[in-house]
């Protein structure tokens, strides 16, 4: 970690503890104390440009506030609000001036022009915490090219789906009906380019959440006495216990070696990410399971605080394409962009080796 | 291997000089790749041929014939060999721990006699830890060196010894002092030279129809007081250093990387189905994720630390990777494994099916590195 990206996790876990989070399942939007501090203090446009009124700081230092929040149980639109829109909004030139956003993929769009007006129709599905977000930022991708559009969230047009994930949160589709956008623009950033940061940002969210359920269970294992000694002592426990801790080094070794790689060549980059996304996605729900096998039944109870983890695990590996998805885009670089395997194992760093 | 320490041109150049080597030895036909190669590919010219290109001994001192260069290179080289199934099986023992562990523990005449040969990849090696009696509980061996002044008598039999029958010399663990009650106390190292009149090495074959191991019975057999390796009584201590070493390389989630580079080979000359993409993309993803992780303990390692946790992990999660890679290819593939006969694919397939129950035994049983884990977390 760099040194700001160590400052900035260090406040940010300074920040938690000043507003402590609620941890019951099904979770409700953590404090808006929380959210107005990581505002004030400038944490919620780490990475934006500072012409667009960010901090013009590194992706890394970003994801180290993504970390520490995902990692002590908050929910809060960081990921969709300052990894993502505020970002998106950021490369052309727009700030969001304080507003919360989320961010909306809208696959086949209409972006009509009418003279300063610009009107985006189309459908964005899958899109989280729509329901507190007071702006979208829709990447639209148009036959022309996609175009970056900002909206209110209460304009004319704007059609919530609003449900709820498998943590409680707010999550559903956006129908735009001709929705006026505050702002448009060309976008530099693809759809899969923006997938792609998604793709990173949850795998490490998703490395946070299980390093917490990792330290959780084994605080809960050594605390917690049946048949006359701690769980911890019985071999079984032990064996289980092992295997999750390994397997949530991995997600976070997963997550970190992407996040290095970011910042590098493109395509080893997106390898990086893509390998990184299958890693974590798949790990989270072993990791899950073997949390609730060592906790008993307490642990699926609405006040205790694993199943904000591991409700964040299990829906997490979904956000910004699955395992499954991003197997198959590796699967393409080898057998269809003629890349060895084992190029794609080693990567083209070896700087990273 | 400090970032930075070995300039990324300079691996660049060096993983391409041995691409380049293992092109041509394949065009030529000098080898054909093998799954779990570094077990199975025993070739003495091949591993002479390494050596005269200087990716032996690497990172030993040049004064003991080494190439002084960084751990981080010899991860390169090692990884390259086992990704192309290359037969590494005769020098492996001897250039991944022998050779570190007589620099560490040797006298100067041991360093001298040894470790230039197995920088050249003339002299192999051989280790007699496991006992009929003492498989993972190592501490419990029972063969014994009696000391005669000048030199010991050895007494005993070692099990699953790799490569025996083949090796210039073994190191052996044996009990100096005490009762097997003593547990880890009273352990030493011996370095012993192979062949000798009084050492008996008897094959074991194994459910592949090779003899990979041996059974290795020591008849009161005297060795000049010189082979001590070490301190009398370190053994124990010795021998885990060493095993720091030996779990987590690149050998522990690369055994059976051939397989998957060959069937890749298959899917994009026959095609490939939905399912067999996303095992590809799966399998490929899981063995970056694992090099990352063995990247850090050879990181760790070279800075001075003891990651025996993070070591133990790496060859828990590889080595159950290399068998779930073989099952996933299986059942993607619909191949029928042949032992001899068919494809290179469908041997390759048989091979790496019926080596897979010692991914998980080999060096330290699973359960066992789990408990060392476990002990990690303060659990025991």
């Amino acid at each position: 970690m760099s040194d700001l990206a160590t400052e900035l996790a260090a406040a940010t876990a300074a920040m938690l503890a000043r507003f402590p989070v609620d941890l019951r399942t099904p979770g409700a939007e953590s404090g808006t104390e929380l959210w107005a501090a990581l505002l004030d203090a400038g944490f919620t446009s780490v990475d934006v440009p500072e012409e667009a009124g960010g901090q013009g700081a590194d992706l890394a230092d970003a994801l180290a506030v993504l970390d520490a929040l995902a990692g002590a149980g908050a929910l809060t639109p960081y990921a969709e609000h300052a990894l993502l829109a505020a970002w998106l909004a950021g490369n052309v030139g727009h700030s969001l001036d304080g507003a919360t956003a989320t961010v909306a993929v809208v696959d086949d769009a209409t972006v009509d022009r009418d003279g300063e007006r610009v009107r985006l129709s189309g459908d964005a599905v899958g899109v989280a915490h729509l329901a507190t977000a007071e702006v979208v930022v829709a990447l639209a991708g148009t036959p022309d090219g996609p175009v970056i559009a900002v909206c209110r969230c209460d304009c004319p047009g704007v059609r919530l789906d609003s449900g709820t994930d498998l943590s409680g949160m707010s999550f559903g589709d956006i129908d735009f009906e001709g929705v006026e956008a505050d702002f448009a623009a060309a976008s530099p950033i693809t759809v899969d380019d923006l997938r792609t940061r998604g793709a990173l940002v949850y795998a490490v969210a998703l490395a946070a959440a299980a390093r917490a359920v990792r330290e959780r269970t084994v605080r809960y294992a050594a605390e917690r006495v049946q048949f006359g000694r701690p769980l911890a002592k019985f071999q079984a426990i032990q064996q289980t216990l092992a295997r999750m801790a390994a397997q949530t080094t991995l997600m976070e070794t997963a997550a970190r070696a992407a996040t290095d790689a970011a910042s590098g060549d493109a395509v080893t980059a997106r390898n990086a990410i893509a390998a990184a996304k299958i890693v974590t996605s798949r790990h989270a729900h072993e990791v899950a399971a073997a949390a609730h096998q060592i906790h008993g039944a307490i642990g699926f109870t609405a006040e205790h605080a694993l199943g904000r983890f591991t409700t964040a695990l299990w829906g997490w590996s979904d956000r910004y394409g699955d395992d499954h998805e991003w197997a198959n885009v590796l699967a393409e670089r080898i057998l269809d962009g003629g890349v060895d395997s084992w190029d794609v194992i080693v990567g083209g760093r070896d700087g990273n080796a | 291997m400090s970032r930075g320490a070995v300039a990324d041109d300079v691996l660049h150049a060096l993983r391409d000089e041995v691409r380049t080597f293992l092109r041509t030895e394949l065009a030529d036909g000098a080898f054909r790749p093998d799954v779990d190669s570094w077990m199975t590919g025993f070739d003495p010219d091949f591993s002479r041929r390494l050596g005269e290109r200087g990716w032996l001994g690497l990172t030993m001192p040049v004064e003991y014939g080494g190439q002084g260069r960084t751990a981080v290179e010899r991860f390169v080289v090692t990884e390259e060999l086992l990704a192309h199934g290359a037969p590494v099986a005769a020098h492996w023992i001897a250039d991944r721990q022998m050779a570190p562990s007589i620099l560490a523990n040797g006298t100067e005449t041991q360093k001298r006699r040894y470790i230039p040969g197995i920088s050249s990849g003339t002299v192999f090696f051989a280790i007699g830890m496991s006992e009929p009696d003492a498989g993972s509980d190592l501490a419990s061996v029972r063969t014994r060196a009696t000391g005669n002044g000048d030199t010991w008598s050895l007494r005993g039999t070692k099990v699953w010894t790799t490569g025996a029958h083949i090796a210039h010399a073994m190191v052996l663990l044996a009990r100096t002092d005490g009762s097997t009650e003593d547990r880890r106390e009273g352990l030493s190292q011996f370095v012993v030279d192979l062949p000798h009149p009084d050492i008996e090495i008897r094959p074991l074959a194994s459910i592949d129809g090779e003899a990979h191991f041996n059974e290795v019975i020591f008849h009161d057999a005297v060795v000049d007081s010189s082979a001590l390796l070490g301190v009398r009584g370190q053994g124990w201590r010795q021998v885990m250093s060493e095993l720091a070493f030996e779990r987590s390389g690149p050998e522990r989630y690369l055994s059976t990387l051939p397989l998957l580079r060959a069937w890749t080979g298959l899917l994009r000359e026959h095609g490939a189905t939905p399912e067999q993409r996303r095992t590809l993309g799966e399998l490929t993803a899981q063995a970056w994720a694992l090099r990352q992780m063995s990247l850090q303990v050879a990181r760790e390692l070279h800075a001075g630390g003891e990651p025996d946790v993070l070591a133990a992990m790496v060859k828990d999660l590889g080595s159950t990777f290399e068998g779930d890679l073989v099952s996933a290819i299986r059942d993607a593939s619909g191949a029928i494994p042949r032992r001899t006969g068919g494809t290179d694919f469908e041997r390759m397939l048989a091979q790496a099916v019926l080596h897979t129950p010692a991914f998980t035994l080999r060096g330290g049983t699973n359960e066992i590195l789990r408990g060392i884990i476990a002990r990690g977390l303060g659990m025991r």
